[in-house]
């Protein structure tokens, strides 16, 4: 057991199965350093999942599909936000919303796009291919892991590197930061919540949609109604145990995916039901979150960034 | 003086009243508008899949039956959500509770050895006080350790349905039927009809009277009054002595309870056996049925009994048409996001505001 955990296939395929995880954790992340619980990163996945398989089939092409899935994610987005900013709809009650329309939605078009229900199996989305740089890959252990990757892992870490940077060293990070603290008064000192929230909500998009696109034409090759199964659900509880520090929260992505990969792979080795096998990641999620909150020190820290949050809700 | 003051007062409730039924009628329109939009851009015959929506379950005895039956789950459910909001919790374990009913419900009536009127009891009860003590973990988890109960009640949501599943694949299978599934219920086991022409049954009458029950637990008992106050002032309640974090847990078991004995009520008055496959979304229904009911359970039935409507339309149309029968989930949505807006049609309550202003010589 503990080669298989040290093994270079291990390494390799926990971070495949992590992949929508940490996407969706990003998405959290950025969404929640704006003041907001976006919950509808599992819906805005399961829509981008839809769109990249749909458009990558019939146009042929992986990129297109990637760019479809990541456009559909930010168009969630802007639904989100007209819901939340404009309506004044509680952002969980949008977020519930914009999942059950994203769920009647998906079998709607798929339905009348392609005449089929439940998946798109019978027309197969292009895969997004591998990246295999030639020499560094035959390293033993890491060099798999490093170099020959799927294209999407490394946008995944050129992206996650930017969004560190624009949140930590740039005046749309700062801003986004103060509307997440105090709407009020970020907006006292001039900043324009409204847009700074969209844009936010915009970035998070983009992560929803390329974790709906990982999920569609890299994890399996066509979209499944119900493919994320609480992936989006678990980005945030991801998020919610990397307490705004997006290293933390890229780890414990990677730790749930981990947890999910070794369900699925101790299926053939241990005598244990698929079933229940099937429930570890979602016990990992509850037994981390648990753990994390029996944390004294953590706790302090995260009740004081919670405090502010009634202020901000008004904003 | 005072006697005024209450007469405008009343005034003032009846006109917010009207305000908000106004709301719900547009958002009601609006969304049955997007439906429509979508069925004519997607079916190759629109107006016969319109008119089959929307007239089907008036044409038939059935059809129409089956607008009481589809509402069953979602009354319990909604009724569910509306006590845990009243008290300011998200939990939507409601899902999973449900599904933990409707399995142990089938199981505890097909295995148990009881008299006829004494077994669907025992088949409901027990079933609510197994989903009440699952529902008791993120409920504990939030009032101890202030966890999101959102998120982990949707963790569990997951857990309890790949561990009933396994119970079905692995404890609960009937050898002998073709397809998976549990043994069948039998007659004393199974909650009578109270229409055996379009198999409406009884379960509707707990429904109802649960809805009725929980609206005087909520509005006539001090265990609701502590649950309102909790819900809307947290602080305050707590200042006034209420103990907040037991209201918090024990609202949430009982959620977890009444949405246990909905799918037991469920199963035992509309089904055979239990085969489910997948969660069937019970519980976000109920969330949605609660927050367009103002979380005011006597208006859960009607509210439910609509999108019973809707459902009894949307299956006969994906029966007889081109059209899948989860437009009403879009419908369900649309009208959560414009119900729940407090912008949505907000220029009329002001003005109605400007206008009691007004006459109130102010």
């Amino acid at each position: 057991m503990i080669d298989f955990i040290f093994s270079e296939t291990f390494l390799v395929s926990s971070l495949a199965y992590a992949m929508p995880i940490i996407f969706a954790g990003l998405a959290a992340y950025i969404s929640k350093k704006a003041g907001l619980l976006n919950i509808n990163i599992e819906g805005s996945m399961s829509m981008a999942a839809l769109a990249g398989a749909l458009v990558s089939y019939f146009s042929q092409s992986w990129v297109l599909g990637v760019v479809s899935a990541v456009i559909t994610g930010m168009l969630m987005s802007l639904v989100l936000s007209a819901c939340v900013m404009w309506l004044k709809t509680d952002s969980v009650l949008s977020g519930i919303a914009l999942n059950t329309l994203a769920s009647g939605l998906a079998v709607v078009i798929l339905f009348a796009v392609l005449g089929v229900q439940g998946d798109t199996s019978s027309s197969p989305s292009l895969m997004i291919p591998v990246l295999n740089i030639p020499g560094l890959s035959a390293i033993p252990i890491i060099g798999r892991f490093l170099f020959q990757e799927n294209v999407l892992v490394y946008v995944m870490i050129s992206l996650a590197v930017l969004l560190w940077l624009v949140v930590e060293r740039t005046r749309l990070g700062a801003h986004i930061k103060a509307v997440g603290y105090n709407a009020q008064a970020a907006r006292s000192v001039g900043i324009r919540v409204e847009r700074t929230r969209l844009v936010a909500l915009l970035i998070c998009g983009v992560f929803s949609g390329l974790g709906g696109a990982y999920l569609s034409m890299v994890y399996l090759s066509y979209f499944s109604v119900g493919m994320v199964a609480g992936r989006g659900f678990i980005g945030i509880a991801a998020e919610a145990m990397g307490a705004g520090n997006l290293l933390s929260t890229l780890f414990f992505a990677w730790l749930f995916g981990a947890v999910d990969y070794f369900a699925t792979g101790a299926q053939s080795v241990l005598n244990v039901p698929y079933e229940l096998l099937n429930t570890l990641p979602y016990l990992m999620t509850v037994i981390a979150l648990v753990i994390y909150s029996l944390k004294p020190g953590l706790k302090k820290r995260s009740r004081k960034q919670r405090d502010p949050k009634p202020v901000s809700k008004e904003g | 003086m005072i006697q005024r003051v209450k007469a405008l007062m009343r005034a003032d409730g009846l006109r917010q009243a009207f305000f908000e039924v106004l709301r719900t009628l547009a958002a009601i329109v609006l969304a049955l508008l997007v439906a429509l939009l979508i069925i004519l851009f997607t079916s190759q015959e629109p107006g016969r899949a319109i008119r089959i929506f929307l007239q089907a379950p008036f044409l038939s005895s059935y059809n129409f039956g089956q607008i009481i039956t589809q509402s069953i789950p979602l009354i319990f459910t909604g009724v569910a959500v509306c006590l845990m909001i009243r008290a300011g919790q998200f939990n939507l374990f409601v899902e999973g509770a449900f599904f933990v009913g409707m399995l142990f419900g089938a199981v505890i009536a097909a295995g148990f050895k009881l008299p006829a009127v004494i077994l669907p009891i025992v088949a409901m009860l027990l079933p609510a006080l197994l989903a009440g003590l699952i529902g008791y973990l993120p409920a504990k988890m939030k009032s101890a350790l202030n966890i999101n109960e959102f998120v982990s009640s949707l963790m569990f949501n997951f857990i309890i349905f790949w561990v009933c599943l396994y119970l079905l694949n692995h404890h609960f299978l009937d050898p002998e039927y073709s397809s998976l599934a549990t043994r069948t219920i039998p007659p004393a086991g199974k909650l009578f009809f109270l229409s055996v022409t379009n198999e409406v049954s009884s379960s509707f009458l707990i429904a109802l009277g649960l809805a009725v029950l929980a609206w005087f637990f909520l509005n006539h008992t001090r265990w609701g009054y502590a649950i309102r106050m909790t819900g809307e002032n947290p602080e305050f309640a707590n200042f006034i002595g209420i103990n907040v974090r037991a209201v918090v847990t024990r609202t949430q078991v009982l959620g977890a309870a009444i949405a246990g004995l909905g799918g037991a009520a469920f199963e035992l008055g509309n089904f055979y056996r239990f085969n489910l496959k997948a969660l069937p979304n019970y519980g976000f229904d109920g969330f949605i049925i609660a927050i367009i009911a103002r979380n005011n359970p006597l208006l859960v039935p009607l509210v439910a009994l609509f999108m019973g409507y809707l459902r009894a339309g949307a299956a006969q149309m994906a029966l007889y048409s081109d059209v899948t029968n989860d437009v009403i989930y879009i419908i369900q949505a649309v009208m959560l996001i414009l119900v729940g807006g407090q912008a949505f049609l907000s220029f009329l309550k002001k003005r109605s505001l400007r206008k009691a202003a007004r006459e109130g010589g102010g």
